[in-house]
């Protein structure tokens, strides 16, 4: 199986971690990721906010060029940069009148990555390729703010309570906690102008995610990956309390119960060391 | 009831005119109301209830508001009276599907369900239930607790019988080869019933032991339980419960009883040993048949025994489950194999007609192989069966298995055992594509075989004729596109394992050496040739099934060809045709029901033998559940088919009436009109998914707050949160859930939440105290109903209820305690989280799901959300003519509204039959009664034994026993079930037989029963009162269950209590007096016109006293309504209407001065002019309306920019341009409203304003509209124009009470208004051009000497009070008067005029009647005793005792209600309460002692 696949520019860049894992499951899954050719900013930073025939025209360009290279479903990993695609889609769908130039009929099935490894491959093949089970983990799953809203252009169904990610995670033999803050706002690029809010906000995952007994945090988004993994130490100083929480994507967590030769390199990148964690549960 | 005595009353009808009975759609309160007004003013009621029982959502209910009566208390009697009334058929389960016709004469079919329980037969015993063993979440009490798949849906319900409730059967169940119930064995083992269990499985698998181990259960796939989280553990269950048999069999010897055989019968053999042969002969035995089974081997089993190692299977279970066979009496010859010790001819030879072969593939397939010829090459299924027959095949150290199905990893597991250090398997296939089974591989490799798989042998290599190894190649594809075996070899890919044993497994095969002409079987491939439905061979008479005939397959595919070959044998010896029917059709399998939360629990895995213990040898790798969890496991079962079809209940019921063969039926009901109450359902919770219903234990609705507040309900009445089971400390009711809500499509406010609210808090606070805290949270306060602002003030003052006026958006839960986080604004406007340990989420109101399809079927139109389009100014009629609606799908409402509105609808019904009135209802004669007086009482006991309610705790033969002795007993006899229709004849029987002349049973309750033995002896011609019960039951044997021997002795005291009171008891006559059938109707407003017209349109005489010389009361004031409706054009046509009735006397200008009289016969002085003049007649409606208040403040009357709702009102309609120029307009609302003084909502004000505000917004767009206000109480629909004057700019702006705005005198004559804004918490100065007061409404001051006139009751604030708040919101206590409009409290126009209908339909219940019975328990007052005290006067809750021109006090026996209050209260014991007498009941106590 072959899909289109825009990994916009966190997987290029801070998130090389989450591209790597990624496209080492998805090899050993049998699935081709196709790199969308040429492909340009998704204008999640700021585009999207400045002008309006900036923040479709964007993500549109790239949405055109996997419809024009042929394929029907595309994955995004990054919430934002899938975030934004999704907006553009509903805009061109709903308003085509504002945007006469950009010429797009839909056809391309723009997919999150989570629900497009739940759906389109299927948790009985994962359960195949599974070498080591990462029993007795225990985890909070950590969605974001973004992937799963607004339900009206994401299409999501349980944008309160996800459950795709846990599932998948639930598989891999982890101990998926149940915890209420699984969309709620880490303070996203906020950490750029408005730090302290970023810290209040993501400190309070931190503390709800230890009072639910997990042990480390599994997200899909890379931005959220950041602020929460990059600002542990600062928060830690902040709310007078330690914090040690590996943050990983759950693509690496996937990789490592699939035996994928890789993981030590990933998890090098985290500024919150996973291997003492994984060592201990010995999945190292 | 016998059809003898059963008078139908002949069709009457005039021609042209309707059917002169109705149909009612829904038995809950509105159902119920409507059904009794209509069967008591003379019609035929069909009264159609989906559920199995009627009661309505009412029954659910703890308390209702405001009076915090207990709501089944109030409708338990109401019930009662629906089901003795006998001209209302009550029909449940049961749904319309259609209308044909025209009003008058409508056909309506109605379909009847399955109930599965005959309702003549059931005497609700409950013996049925005890032994279900599907639990499934009860619906009644919101899933917070578990009923049966049969129950009865709560115990008051009528009728009084259980159900049995079915889906879909459970895909386990369609997709079992050998078709078990599994659901039913799940359960059976969920229940502690291992026995029971494990005869269900062998009723279709003879080898539960042995599937219990090796099935590969194609029913967990399917499970539902898989869709929530994992299947559930079937075949461990089915392991544990014929282990636990066994144990228990093998401790107490049991032997098998042998079936007869039957020696007409033919013989038959079966040639084969394993689980297809063996389940053909056992089927056999079972039938009678003698049946021989040769196998070739020396022990049976087959394939279970050489092909299944013994570390999945061990012999000892295989012995036990062929042992459970053979002891049947097969007849078995082992050693004897065909072909060479006998043939299929010598079978026949030897008188078996018929024959099945089903004789396996018992060797391996061997194929041609390079290599294959060496020393140290062996072949899989004969490894297996050598080592199985304890041979010990030469094995190396290094073994290659070849093959990638279920026997490669077997052998490969099995050389583990044998010796081999090192094993490897080499497949074809890649991993996921093995045929094994995933946990063998597992199992396989946590032993430490290795997986080479995509790997084709190619040669295998040797040295000095030993094998040395194998040379692979890479196999890159298995199958063809087509999904073909075609395998595709990549040659320059190779590999090369060392080894010194080579076990091939590619497949097995079958032996067909025998095959010549004396056995002419014909082959198929590998096989034999056989019909894959008969399992018919070419030759007559011998049929094939199993592996030989399909491949290798499973155990119980086998099993499943077992039970077919029986079949055919059968057909075959009888004769039959063999194949007709035997083609299974498709059937749908039941779904995961959504009507729950599911929280997920894992799933039990058994344990295994450590890997390092399996070592060399055959322990078991799995082992059996343990008790616990094998029950524990059954219980994650979700009984998606719900009834199993085990028929445990069938066996437990003594009377028969369990019936598992009924079928929907469909019937056709003629009737002239429809009343619909389908009622409504709860928004659906999960649809407001930020709140986490299902999700968060402790996040609950308020009708399952509802059933936890109930003493009937899943905690006994204790509050207690879900999680734990704890007292919850802090309680938050969150309200709007699925009201004004526009995100979710429910726009409109559900009328009820905010006091049903209030009541909870009330009702926690009042069983706690500071135990516990509640909060509520809201938007606006709706308590609009009479007498509500006063029980919110009593939750606010008395009882600490907490309100917060702030909307939540979403909710948090707290890890381990699971308490729940509420983010809110508090009261000092600071953003605050707080935990709470429940939290109550007050649901809106949806029309119910059932009356989608129902307003289809009826044709008429409903509005956006579900609920019956509204019709202008005419409440309770739908858009097709005779179809009406009561209840909530005309809007949400709360009890008495729906009350009024049902009695309302009855009324338009009526009216439209009214030519057809008694047409169709009966009447049951009885035979004259014998006269008793001055003969020696004669006495007849009758003992229930209530199948095993009674009988098993008292020993009833001994109470029989007992009252024999007593004096006065002619006769005593015990029954099974006393209540039942054959013991009712038997009864009668005896009567006459013995002569009785008293009857006593001792049984269960009077209140569901004695009706019933009532009517029986007055059919046998006894007065209905020489009868008394006798309690042993819910008062004895249930409650001393543990105590046989005292609860037999009390069951005797109470037995001879009964007898004794028996004896002094008297006949008691009643008498019929002439009714009046005039009515007086006072008041000519709306409500009194509307009143006085429906009576004369049902045919009596009317007077309407009018005190004013002018019809139309306040109506005459009112332009227009929110809504659109002109209602001063509706009242000049209702004036002209009933001016033009020659049935309606108008007397205008006159008082009522004083009435006598009673119920059917007052006689009222009205006085006109000065002179007066007497009317009589047989009912009285009061429809006395109401005043607008007149205000003092904010300048009214002082300035003349200020003016109240009325007159803003009729400056728009009149003179709408003076209007035109104004540019600011305050409004101002509680205006003598919510006050100290006057604690009551207006309730019309809101709505007043807000079409104001609309109406002057259409004459000018840019006027400025503020509306001061408190709480904006726009109720159900009317909130649409709430959103709409919102959306057009008009400014809501709110006030608290204690911070009313300040109104001065402003400039240009412009008024100068400060409002204080709590968010700011500073006053907003604002000018206005206009300040229109929103002014309360007040009772009528006339109201007040009307009510000295009638003796009629006020309430606090000077309205009329009602004889119930809750039930009876029409009626008075006094009886035959009755009550509408703004004289009841405040209401809009439409809500009087549906008010004056349903009075109208309450006063036809008595003037309908030509004579009306008087007597039977009442008061009587004894003259010479009475001092003429008045205590009785005062004490009588309904009126009725007077003080005569004798000067002593009268009862009137029309009029008492039989309460017994006044013979308790009389100082003189003046009074008596016939029927309860002092020596009836002095009679019961002296006998304790004696």
């Amino acid at each position: 199986m072959k899909v289109s696949y825009y990994p916009g520019c966190s997987l290029h860049g801070t998130g090389r971690e989450y591209a790597e894992s990624t496209e080492a499951v998805f090899k050993s899954l049998g699935t081709e990721l196709v790199e969308i050719e040429d492909w340009n900013c998704c204008g999640a930073s700021s585009g999207h906010s400045r002008n309006r025939d900036v923040a479709v025209g964007l993500p549109a360009r790239n949405l055109l060029l996997a419809k024009k290279s042929g394929f029907t479903d595309m994955v995004i990993p990054c919430s934002a940069c899938f975030q934004r695609t999704k907006v553009a889609e509903h805009e061109l769908k709903n308003h085509p009148e504002m945007f006469p130039e950009i010429k797009y009929d839909g056809g391309v099935h723009i997919m999150d990555i989570v629900t497009f490894v739940s759906e389109n491959i299927g948790i009985d093949t994962i359960k195949k390729k599974i070498k080591k089970h990462l029993d007795g983990l225990k985890a909070v799953t950590y969605y974001g703010c973004l992937t799963m809203r607004h339900p009206s252009i994401t299409g999501s169904k349980d944008f309160e309570n996800p459950r795709n990610m846990d599932a998948l995670l639930t598989a891999l033999g982890i101990d998926v906690l149940d915890w209420s803050y699984k969309t709620d706002c880490c303070g996203g690029s906020l950490v750029l102008t408005r730090p302290d809010i970023v810290w209040e906000l993501s400190g309070r995952l931190y503390d709800k995610a230890i009072e639910a007994g997990a042990e480390c945090i599994v997200t899909l988004c890379p931005l959220c990956q950041g602020n929460l993994d990059q600002q542990q130490a600062e928060i830690s100083k902040k709310n007078n309390r330690k914090y040690n929480l590996p943050v990983f994507y759950f693509t690496e967590l996937m990789g490592l119960a699939m035996g994928e030769g890789d993981v030590n390199t990933w998890f090098k990148r985290h500024l919150v060391d996973p291997t003492a964690l994984l060592k201990s549960k010995k999945f190292l | 009831m016998t059809e003898s005595n059963v008078v139908e009353l002949k069709d009457k009808r005039k021609s042209g005119a309707g059917v002169g009975a109705v149909m009612v759609v829904g038995g809950g309160i509105a159902g119920m109301q409507s059904a009794l007004d209509l069967a008591n003013s003379g019609f035929k009621v069909y009264l159609v209830e989906r559920n199995t029982a009627i009661g309505g959502r009412m029954s659910q209910l703890d308390k209702t508001f405001p009076t915090n009566d207990c709501a089944m208390c109030v409708i338990s009697p109401k019930l009662v009276e629906v089901d003795k009334n006998l001209n209302i058929e009550i029909i449940t389960n049961a749904e319309v599907m259609a209308l044909e016709g025209e009003v008058g004469n409508f056909d309506v079919t109605v379909r009847q369900h399955p109930r599965y329980v005959d309702l003549e037969k059931c005497t609700s015993c409950g013996d049925c239930f005890k032994v279900c063993p599907v639990s499934i979440p009860n619906d009644f009490n919101y899933n917070l607790d578990e009923k049966n798949a049969v129950y009865k849906r709560y115990p008051q319900g009528i009728p009084n019988a259980y159900a049995i409730t079915k889906a879909e059967r459970a895909p386990c169940v369609l997709t079992c080869p050998t078709g078990i119930n599994v659901q039913g064995y799940v359960a059976l083992t969920g229940d502690g019933k291992f026995e029971e269990a494990y005869k269900l499985i062998t009723e279709r698998n003879p080898f539960p032991s042995v599937c219990g181990r090796v099935c590969h259960h194609p029913c967990e796939e399917k499970c539902n339980r898989g869709e929530i989280d994992e299947p559930v553990a079937i075949n461990n269950i089915k392991r544990f419960a014929s282990e636990w048999v066994k144990k228990k069999r093998d401790k107490e010897g049991y032997l098998p009883e042998k079936p007869a055989i039957d020696p007409s019968k033919p013989k038959i053999a079966i040639v084969g040993g394993g689980p297809s042969g063996l389940t053909c002969a056992r089927d056999l035995i079972l039938d009678g048949y003698q049946v021989s089974l040769f196998e070739a081997e020396e022990k049976l089993g087959g394939a279970m025994r050489f092909g299944i190692p013994k570390y999945r299977l061990m012999e000892e279970y295989l012995d036990w489950d062929i042992k459970n066979i053979v002891d049947l009496g097969l007849d078995v010859k082992t050693g004897k194999r065909l072909g060479k010790d006998f043939t299929i001819k010598s079978l026949k030879e030897n008188g078996y007609k018929a024959v099945y072969l089903g004789i396996g593939l018992p060797v391996a397939r061997k194929v041609p192989f390079k290599g294959a010829d060496l020393n140290g090459v062996l072949w899989g299924m004969d490894f297996l069966s050598s080592v199985s027959k304890g041979d010990k095949p030469k094995l190396g150290k290094k073994v290659v298995v070849i093959g990638g199905g279920n026997v490669a990893v077997d052998v490969a597991m099995t050389a583990k055992r044998e010796g081999a250090d090192e094993v490897s398997i080499v497949s074809l296939e890649c991993r996921e594509e093995m045929p094994a089974h995933e946990w063998e591989i597992q199992d396989a490799v946590d032993e430490g075989v290795k997986l080479n798989p995509s790997w084709g042998p190619d040669e295998i290599l040797g040295k000095d004729g030993k094998v040395t190894g194998i040379k692979l190649v890479q196999c890159t594809c298995v199958f063809d596109p087509n999904g073909k075996f075609n395998p595709q070899f990549d040659k320059t890919c190779e590999n090369k394992i060392d080894a010194d044993t080579i076990i091939i497994a590619i497949g097995q095969a079958a032996d067909l050496g025998w095959i010549n002409d004396d056995s002419p079987v014909e082959k198929q491939g590998g096989g034999i040739k056989s019909d894959s439905l008969t399992l018919s061979t070419n030759v007559e008479g011998i049929f094939c099934g199993g592996d030989v005939a399909y491949g290798p397959k499973s155990v119980v595919e086998a099993i499943n060809q077992g039970h077919e070959a029986a079949e055919s044998i059968r057909r075959f010896v009888e004769g039959r045709n063999i194949s007709e029917g035997r083609k299974k059709p498709d059937r749908e399998a039941a779904k995961v029901p959504k009507d729950r939360p599911y929280y997920k629990r894992k799933r039990y895995v058994a344990d295994k033998t450590p890997v390092a213990d399996r070592k060399g040898n055959y322990k078991e790798v799995e082992h059996t559940f343990d008790e616990m969890a094998a029950v524990d496991e059954a219980k994650r079962c979700v009984a998606c088919g719900i009834c199993s079809e085990c028929l445990q209940c069938v066996v437990a019921c003594l009377p028969g009436a369990i019936d598992h063969s009924q079928v929907a039926e469909d019937s056709s009901i003629r009737v002239g009109t429809v009343v619909l109450a389908p009622g409504f359902d709860l928004f659906d919770a999960y649809k407001k998914p930020e709140y986490g219903y299902g999700q968060y234990q402790n996040v609950i609705t308020s009708m399952e707050m509802e059933r936890t507040f109930s003493a009937s309900g899943p905690y006994q009445g204790h509050v207690s949160r879900p999680s734990d089971k704890k007292l919850p400390a802090r309680i938050a009711w969150l309200q709007c859930v699925g009201s004004r809500d526009a995100t979710i499509g429910k726009e409109y406010c559900s009328s009820v939440c905010c006091t049903y609210a209030t009541k909870q808090a009330t009702l926690a606070k009042d069983h706690y105290g500071d135990k516990v805290g509640a909060t509520i949270f809201l938007n606006d306060l709706r308590t609009f109903g009479k007498g509500f602002d006063r029980y919110y003030n009593s939750a606010v003052q008395k009882y600490g209820v907490r309100y917060v006026k702030s909307f939540i958006s979403t909710i948090k839960e707290v890890p381990g305690t699971k308490n729940l986080l509420i983010k809110y604004i508090n009261e000092e406007g600071q953003l605050v989280e707080d935990e709470f340990d429940l939290v109550v989420l007050s649901m809106g109101l949806v029309p119910s799901e059932s009356s989608k399809d129902l307003a289809e079927r009826m044709k008429i139109d409903v509005n956006e959300y579900g609920f019956t389009k509204r019709q202008d100014m005419r409440p309770g009629e739908t858009s097709r003519k005779g179809i009406f609606v009561a209840g909530v799908f005309e809007a949400p409402k709360d009890i008495p509204e729906t009350v009024m509105s049902a009695s309302s609808a009855a009324a338009l019904s009526s009216e439209l039959l009214s030519s057809s009135r008694g047409t169709m209802v009966s009447n049951k004669i009885y035979p004259e009664e014998k006269d008793v007086t001055g003969r020696e009482p004669r006495v007849g006991v009758f003992v229930c034994h209530c199948g095993i309610n009674i009988a098993g705790v008292v020993d009833v033969p001994a109470v029989v026993e007992y009252a024999r002795t007593i004096p006065g007993v002619v006769h005593v006899e015990n029954n099974l079930f006393t209540c039942s229709t054959d013991t009712q004849v038997k009864i009668k029987e005896m009567i006459e037989e013995h002569d009785l002349t008293r009857v006593v049973v001792a049984s269960c309750s009077p209140r569901t029963h004695e009706p019933l033995f009532q009517d029986t002896i007055m059919e046998a011609g006894l007065n209905k009162y020489l009868f008394d019960m006798a309690n042993i039951r819910d008062q004895c044997s249930w409650v001393h269950a543990s105590n046989h021997g005292n609860a037999t002795e009390k069951a005797k005291d109470l037995v001879r209590m009964s007898i004794a009171r028996v004896k002094t008891l008297e006949m008691l006559h009643e008498l019929p007096f002439i009714v009046n059938q005039d009515a007086l109707v006072i008041g000519g407003g709306i409500a009194g016109l509307t009143a006085a017209l429906g009576v004369a349109n049902q045919g009596y005489m009317t007077h309407l006293v009018e005190i004013t010389e002018e019809l139309g009361g306040n109506a005459r004031h009112l332009y227009y309504t929110l809504e659109g409706s002109e209602p001063k054009k509706y009242l000049a046509d209702l004036i002209n209407k009933v001016n033009a009735n020659e049935k309606i006397k108008v007397h205008l200008k006159s008082k009522v001065i004083k009435y006598s009289g009673h119920v059917g016969n007052f006689t009222t002085e009205i006085e006109k002019d000065g002179k007066r003049d007497s009317v009589t007649h047989g009912a009285i409606i009061v429809a006395t309306g109401g005043v607008e208040y007149k205000p003092v403040e904010y300048l009214y009357g002082k300035n003349d920019h200020v003016l109240t709702q009325v007159e803003l009102e009729k400056r728009i309609a009149e003179n709408s341009t003076s209007l035109q120029q104004v540019k600011s307009v305050t409004m101002i609302q509680c205006v003598g409203s919510r006050d100290a003084e006057h604690p009551y909502c207006s309730r019309y004000c809101c709505s007043a304003a807000i079409k104001n505000a609309l109406r002057l917004k259409e004459l000018n767009p840019d006027m400025n509209i503020n509306i001061l206000y408190r709480d904006i109480r726009t109720y159900a629909f009317k909130e649409l124009y709430y959103k709409k004057a919102r959306d057009l700019g008009i400014n809501f702006l709110s006030y608290d009470e204690e911070k009313k705005p300040e109104v001065s005198a402003g400039e240009g004559g412009n008024l100068k208004i400060i409002n204080y804004d709590r968010g700011l918490k500073a006053g907003l100065e604002m000018e206005s051009e206009l300040l229109v007061l929103s002014a309360a409404i007040r009772s009528n001051p006339e109201a007040k000497m009307i009510a000295q006139a009638l003796k009629l009751p006020n309430d606090a604030d000077n309205f009329f009070l009602e004889a119930h708040m809750k039930l009876r919101p029409l009626d008075f206590a006094n009886v035959g008067v009755f009550l509408c409009g703004l004289a009841h409290s405040p209401k809009l126009v439409e809500e009087s005029i549906s008010q004056a209908k349903g009075a109208v339909s309450r006063a036809c219940t008595v003037l309908s009647k030509h004579e009306m019975m008087v007597g039977g328990i009442v008061s009587h007052v004894n003259e010479e005793h009475c001092v003429a005290c008045l205590t009785c006067v005062r004490i009588c809750p309904y009126g009725v005792p007077k003080i005569n021109n004798k000067g002593v006090a009268e009862i009137a026996e029309a009029s008492c209600q039989g309460c017994g209050n006044c013979v308790s209260a009389c100082p003189r014991k003046a009074i008596e309460l016939y029927h309860y007498k002092d020596d009836q009941i002095i009679s019961k106590c002296e006998v304790i002692y004696a």
